[in-house]
């Protein structure tokens, strides 16, 4: 996984082993760093430390559990997981889901999007230590997933989509307050920026620190905001809509480097903060047209088995291109589920961000990242 | 499906490699099936193949369907946004043998962690030059964890893999 | 020792104790007085302050379970770590450098200029004195991150050290300014060239006085590793440093040495810009017309305690808001903005005494 880089220094080299736990890292993983002074001349990642089995769980269960399997896929942002599963079961048996399903889908999806992103900033503000912030934010999130709680009964893990639809309707009073919980992140963002997005320390400690080349994005398959931010236009609600992503007007904000290079910490940071006023946009065009009906098919009961065959669905998650290949012989059980996660090729490009960076820069450039070591060990 | 001007090319540059196309699942996506092989041979022509420049290996998925290992290659190209899906199938000569394949590494490098999970995971290994030091499975697990034939150890590092089973349905008569 | 200003031989007499001691045991009462009845209790007092300001910036409650609205937070958190230390480890290296470290830290008690009466030493160069310790305190933990055999402990060392250099020499400069203004370093003197009311501190005496405290404020953050410029003692990328190591009574140990230090600079920075303990003058000679020194002492010790006070919490509300520099960036900071800073102060500061010398 870990392509070695040559070492640049020719010097008496520290050998590092930082995890599987420590403050820096952002979940269990272990980075194996040589350093030449306060410089990292060579770093290998180890990870692994999450591996649940959760592909051969999922083969060894009914249809209808694999999708709580697939909600912990990545426990931060539940909803993604079931969402990739859910799709390609559908297109496997061709299963109709009612239009009212599809927008609380995309509800759940923007909500879960606004709150790893809120996440991400807070581990962030933790990196270059911040303390406020990370509280400041992680009040705000208490928000969102208020409003999981409200609809789905949980806040994390909230195992709420189901083939054709999803397991409950919307609560009275949920759309209402999605649009006043939009309407306060948004005055927020404003409070954010002001004490850290522009702070001159924060930018003195990402800009130009971990700038993530564009040859580096192609080679690792890099998705996401980690690849928008270096300038890749990917965005599979843009390029291949799901759900019904079609019909919403948004946009794909690119990296632009404007406090530093394109493609650096800083640049990852506003890219996301961009990202949550889209979602908040999609969001307030979305419950205007939240249309009545059912919110699941009716055909699909306890006793409904999926035909045989294949499908691949690919989803953008709040990391990048979530992908999901089930395979079904017809029986009782899923015969194959294989997940493509974002993850997986942003630690491929980690040993040689890391190569050559300051000690005190790996925690900014690891969660500049937004490495989700869940969905990546599986 | 031979209509298909990319197989048609692929056909005249490497004759013989592609077994067969058909559709994937349901989806307007067309899977090749090439022969085990030449894959190498076919990824080279497919990312350099000026029309459809398939230069992104989204993913790398295996399955086993009765014994015989399938592999697909999701592709998509950056430049022309096509979608393709390549599957080459392997039948092991006995069960719990690592079977050895192309890698197609030094074409598409982002298979290298892709290529690890499937040799951890399946025992299928690839003749690759940079073999990754670590892996997801802890060091000296043995068997191939999503193989059907797989038999879970009964315990793991001293950690006993199985609850101790308790049958609901007497203990509630317990309680009656 | 100043016997001049020893108080602990009146106390002593009042008490009844002897009166024919030897000098260096009254001097030692006196340090351990001064540390057990006003530096520790600032420490709790400073801690439950820091804990409750800083939940109050950051939309949280802090400290509410030991008595009411917390106050007896610090007492629980003494008490908890008192009970906490390591019954197998017993590194001779380790604990030589953390008591080295913490000797050369609590020296500076003698100098620690706390009134006019309770000026222990108070000599011609006794303003130079806490730096001599600040600097020692930097080498001991040095050596005692070195002595870890463990990367954070190494980094950790070697950061303090090379921060302590950096902002030794500007805050040395710094402390110059003043020394020209008020024409000695003795605590006395520099203390009386100021007054009560805030236009008759040294800081706002001119304009080249004022950036000297700026520059002296900002080098005491660098020299003794205080956030936010405690790059030394980053938790997220080296662990804490050389506290990694350290845990149970040790760590409290460590810690309490780093929170003497930053009161120690506050209170000598309070001395020499911001008008030190002075109080209005009419008390002052009331006071000393009625004899009760020992009044006064107090009311001048709870007057400099408050402007400390108020001084820490404004640099804790700063690191509060602000992120961790990083090291590079401290020291650099420090060598070409703080040091051409204070030169240029001291030149200013030195042609405005000449000038109205003159």
């Amino acid at each position: 996984m870990n392509s070695i880089p040559d070492e640049p220094f020719r010097t008496d080299l520290t050998t590092w082993e930082i995890g599987p736990y420590h403050g820096s890292l952002p979940a269990p993983m272990r980075l194996r760093l040589s350093l030449d002074g306060e410089i990292i001349a060579r770093c290998q990642v180890e990870t692994g430390f999450l591996h649940r089995g959760l592909e051969k769980a999922c083969e060894l269960h009914s249809w209808k559990a694999a999708v709580s399997y697939a909600d912990h896929l990545d426990p931060e942002s539940a909803v993604f997981g079931e969402l990739v599963l859910c799709l390609a079961v559908e297109e496997i048996g061709e299963i109709s889901v009612p239009a009212r399903a599809q927008f609380i889908r995309i509800i759940l999806s923007e909500l879960t999007r606004i709150s790893a992103h809120l996440a991400f900033i807070v581990r962030m503000a933790k990196a270059v230590g911040s303390e406020t912030v990370v509280h400041y934010v992680l009040r705000d999130r208490e928000r969102i997933l208020d409003l999981f709680e409200l609809l789905t009964g949980a806040r994390f893990s909230i195992n709420f989509l189901r083939f054709g639809g999803v397991r409950a309707d919307v609560t009275d009073g949920f759309i209402e307050r999605v649009l006043e919980v939009c309407e306060m992140i948004r005055i927020r963002m404003k409070e954010y920026n002001d004490i850290f997005t522009f702070n001159h320390g924060f930018l003195k400690r990402s800009a130009f620190v971990g700038i993530l080349p564009l040859n580096l994005v192609r080679t690792c398959g890099i998705t996401g905001p980690n690849a928008r931010a270096s300038g890749v236009s990917l965005d599979l609600r843009k390029d291949s809509p799901y759900l019904g992503y079609e019909g919403l007007e948004f946009q794909v904000p690119l990296g632009l480097g404007e406090e530093g290079a394109v493609g650096d910490s800083h640049d990852r940071f506003l890219l996301r903060l961009r990202e949550v006023s889209q979602s908040m946009e999609i969001l307030k065009q979305i419950t205007e047209r939240v249309p009545s009906g059912d919110f699941i098919n009716q055909k699909i009961d306890k006793e409904y088995v999926v035909p045989p065959g294949e499908a691949y669905s690919r989803i953008e998650s709040s990391r990048g291109l979530l992908g999901c290949h089930v395979v079904s012989d017809g029986k009782l059980r899923p015969s194959r589920v294989q997940f493509r996660t974002p993850t997986t090729s942003h630690l491929m490009a980690v040993p040689p961000l890391l190569t050559g960076v300051r000690i005190e820069d790996l925690p900014v450039v690891l969660a500049s990242l937004d490495l989700g070591i869940a969905e990546a060990d599986r | 499906m031979d209509k298909n001007p990319l197989i048609s090319r692929l056909n005249k540059a490497l004759p013989g490699a592609v077994l067969e196309v058909r559709r994937f699942g349901r989806s307007s996506v067309s899977s090749i099936w090439v022969e085990t092989q030449s894959i190498q041979k076919v990824a080279d022509f497919l990312i350099n193949d000026l029309e459809s420049k398939l230069d992104w290996l989204e993913n790398l998925s295996a399955v086993e369907f009765e014994g015989v290992f399938v592999l697909t290659y999701f592709l998509r190209s950056t430049v022309t946004k096509q979608v393709v899906a390549v599957r080459l199938s392997i039948i092991p000569t006995s069960e719990n043998e690592t079977v050895t394949l192309p890698s197609v590494q030094q074409i598409w490098p982002m298979a290298i962690p892709m290529q690890q999970d499937v040799t951890e995971m399946f025992g299928l290994k690839f003749q690759s030059s940079i073999v990754p030091e670590f892996g997801r499975l802890p060091a000296g697990w043995e068997g191939f964890p999503l193989r059907k034939n797989y038999v879970f150890p009964q315990e793991v590092m001293g950690i006993s893999h199985f609850r101790p089973f308790i049958n609901r349905s007497t203990e509630k008569k317990s309680f009656e | 020792m100043n016997s001049q200003y020893l108080w602990t031989i009146s106390w002593c007499d009042a008490l009844g104790i002897s009166t024919q001691l030897s000098g260096w045991v009254y001097s030692l009462m006196a340090l351990i007085c001064t540390f057990f009845f006003v530096v520790a209790p600032c420490g709790a007092v400073m801690s439950y302050l820091d804990r409750k300001l800083s939940a109050d910036l950051q939309a949280r409650v802090g400290p509410n379970r030991a008595g009411p609205g917390g106050i007896f937070q610090p007492f629980a958190d003494i008490l908890k770590l008192l009970q906490k230390d390591s019954q197998e480890r017993w590194d001779w290296r380790e604990n030589f450098w953390l008591s080295m470290h913490t000797m050369a830290l609590y020296s500076t008690l003698a100098v620690l200029p706390l009134g006019s009466a309770a000026l222990l030493v108070d000599t011609e160069m006794t303003a130079f004195l806490p730096f001599w310790s600040a600097l020692v305190l930097a080498l001991g933990t040095m050596l005692l991150g070195l002595s870890q055999d463990s990367v954070p402990g190494w980094f950790g060392g070697i950061r303090v050290a090379a921060q302590s250099l950096a902002g030794s020499f500007s805050a040395l400069i710094a402390l110059l300014c003043v020394g020209v203004r008020s024409g000695g370093f003795r605590w006395s003197v520099l203390a009386n060239s100021q007054g009560f009311a805030p236009w008759s501190w040294a800081m706002f005496s001119n304009p080249f006085q004022l950036v000297a405290f700026f520059v002296f404020v900002m080098s005491g953050l660098v020299l003794l590793a205080i956030p936010p410029l405690d790059g030394g003692l980053s938790m997220s990328d080296i662990h804490g440093g050389v506290s990694s190591h350290l845990f149970g009574r040790r760590l409290s140990l460590f810690r309490f040495g780093r929170f003497y230090g930053f009161f120690n600079w506050s209170v000598i920075t309070v001395v020499l810009f911001l008008g030190a303990w002075r109080l209005p003058k009419e008390i002052t000679e009331a006071l000393v017309k009625v004899e009760a020194k020992g009044l006064l002492s107090f009311i001048e010790l709870i007057w400099l305690l408050i402007k400390t006070f108020f001084l820490m919490l404004l640099i804790v509300w700063v690191a509060r808001v602000t992120t961790r520099c990083r090291v590079d960036q401290i020291t650099d900071f420090t060598w070409k903005v703080l040091s051409p800073f204070s030169l240029f102060a001291l030149l200013g500061a030195s042609l405005w005494a000449g000038w109205k010398a003159y």
